[in-house]
């Protein structure tokens, strides 16, 4: 860590990838992108011919990375395309860190817009989005096998 | 006991964050069910006004809460969910805390109380939905300033409702003084409470005396954690869930807290080994201070204000009572000369002192020091952003 990193917080990964809808890429749409910690910081790219977009990293400063209070930003994409409007990603980013929506790796996605908006929960953050990228959910726990009361 | 495992209650603690940040109410209800199964949801009503864009989620300025309902193997079972904002810090290390009363009548922290009281009236109304939703049990839970607010939480439900509540924090502050604590263990249960905290999380250190945790007698679970001085990095909620995951309470419980019985507690009074300001020594001396200020109030309960004055303060309480305290008896007497000359020695002031020295000033002026050190240490490891990487 240099001086320069001190108090930086990261509210959403580098993102980039692909677009489509019914499966063929979808060129010129608008993507709004907010990251919100402590209110909103917004940023917007358009895809290009092949439906690919990339986002650079959103970060921000702030002291509160050494105060005992929990991390918690929320993340939104809107796609703007044709008059529609997709929520193609909407989650709750629950560790300061970059890339932890992948787990450490580069956050690449492929992203289908007339897909049913999908929940999988990544360190204890959910994310719910249209897209499908690497990385591994969290287990899931067997209530049934568990139970919720001490033992 | 239909208590919830560590690893349910550090769940919920933890998921609360991102619940409360979801941009509406049926994210929120697809994260309860992947978490839980299904088995956890809001109340009927609770959906119905988020329909109608009505609030669905407890909120004031300084925190954040909900109420969900059990289904299934939770049928009869209500979680009332707490979690703070920004503000903690501010108010931990404010030198000028104020105590009002809790529902019960207790002196608990301003801040705290206020924040409560701000969530009381859609507490309220959840409650009038009891007999309908078939509550028979209520779990109030929280992390951090969210633990604060469960425990106000859990003696309102004891004293307004008559309902014994079970209470879990992780990593909370202390709430109110030891009337409060004495009362709210004793009457919602010290076998109900449960309180974690990982021995190097410096929330639990403040505020200051005489500011007390509940449960003050029974078990609390002390989580180990490295390190000797406490600071802000394993008071994140991450870091419980790591620390209970996959132990019962019994085993949680089990784990040496480094207990301090009453006699340990006089002899490391009256010994003369030296003493610094490590979190070690903070334990002892919390301990002592409990030991030493119990045999001076002999009995009686603590009060606040009321005949002295307004502009008595908490510290000019405090020494008020020492002060009796060394009035008292002979055997008593001492036992404020070794906690005055403990918390000199913590402080770096080398002198001898009888107990003749010991006027209300006086003692006062230790305790101002003494809260202004602590404080400043708080705050070294809350606010000091260079502080990563540094040894203090």
């Amino acid at each position: 860590m240099t001086l320069g990193d001190v108090g930086r917080v990261c509210l959403f990964s580098a993102i980039s990838g692909t677009i489509t809808l019914d499966g063929k890429p979808v060129a010129n749409a608008r993507l709004v992108r907010t990251g919100d910690r402590d209110g909103p910081k917004v940023d917007e790219t358009v895809t290009d011919a092949n439906g690919h977009f990339a986002f650079p990293a959103m970060y921000e400063r702030t002291l509160t990375k050494f105060l005992p209070q929990e991390f918690v930003a929320s993340q939104q994409i809107i796609v703007h395309h044709k008059d529609q409007q997709y929520e193609m990603w909407s989650a709750v980013k629950r560790q300061p860190e970059e890339n932890v929506e992948s787990r450490g790796k580069l956050l690449v996605v492929k992203c289908e817009l007339n897909a049913e908006q999908n929940l999988i929960m990544v360190n204890g953050s959910p994310i719910h989005s249209l897209c499908s990228w690497d990385v591994e959910p969290d287990p899931k726990t067997d209530w049934e096998k568990e139970g919720f009361f001490d033992n | 006991m239909p208590e919830f495992s560590p690893k349910v209650s550090a769940s919920l603690a933890r998921d609360v964050y991102a619940l409360t940040k979801e941009n509406s109410i049926e994210k929120a209800l697809k994260v309860l069910n992947a978490q839980y199964g299904g088995n956890l949801v809001f109340a009927e009503d609770v959906m119905l006004k988020a329909k109608t864009g009505g609030p669905w989620m407890i909120k004031c300025r300084t925190a954040f809460g909900f109420t969900l309902i059990g289904k299934g193997p939770l049928q009869g079972h209500a979680v009332f969910l707490f979690r703070g904002t920004q503000y903690l810090a501010d108010w931990l290390t404010n030198l000028n805390i104020s105590v009002s009363r809790s529902y019960s009548g207790q002196p608990v922290h301003d801040g705290f109380n206020l924040a409560f009281k701000s969530m009381e009236p859609q507490l309220k109304e959840f409650m009038g939905t009891l007999t309908k939703n078939k509550i028979t049990q209520i779990h109030c839970v929280g992390h951090s300033l969210g633990g604060a607010l469960a425990t106000i939480c859990a003696d309102w439900l004891r004293s307004a409702y008559k309902i014994k509540p079970y209470l879990y924090t992780f990593g909370s502050p202390r709430v109110g003084l030891m009337g409060f604590a004495d009362y709210c263990t004793s009457t919602v249960g010290a076998e109900r409470i449960f309180r974690a905290f990982h021995k190097t999380d410096i929330v639990p250190c403040i505020p200051t005396w005489p500011f007390i945790h509940t449960p003050n007698s029974g078990m609390d679970y002390y989580l180990p954690s490295p390190g000797i001085v406490p600071g802000a990095a394993y008071h994140s909620m991450d870091k419980y869930v790591e620390s209970v995951s996959g132990k019962n309470w019994q085993t949680l419980g089990a784990i040496d807290s480094e207990k301090k019985t009453e006699s340990g507690v006089v002899q490391w009074l009256k010994s003369s080994s030296p003493v610094g300001l490590t979190i070690t020594a903070l334990e002892w001396l919390n301990q002592a201070l409990v030991y030493v200020l119990k045999k001076c109030l002999n009995g009686a309960a603590w009060v606040i204000s009321g005949v002295m004055g307004s502009s008595f303060t908490l510290m000019d309480q405090l020494a008020y009572v020492l002060k009796k305290g060394i009035d008292i008896s002979e055997g008593v007497s001492s036992l404020v000369v070794h906690l005055i000359r403990k918390i000199m020695e913590i402080l770096g002031m080398k002198k001898v002192l009888k107990a003749a020295d010991m006027t209300r000033e006086f003692i006062r002026n230790i305790f101002m020091r003494l809260q202004a050190k602590a404080n400043e240490y708080a705050k070294a490891a809350l606010s000091d952003a260079m502080v990563k990487g540094r040894a203090i």
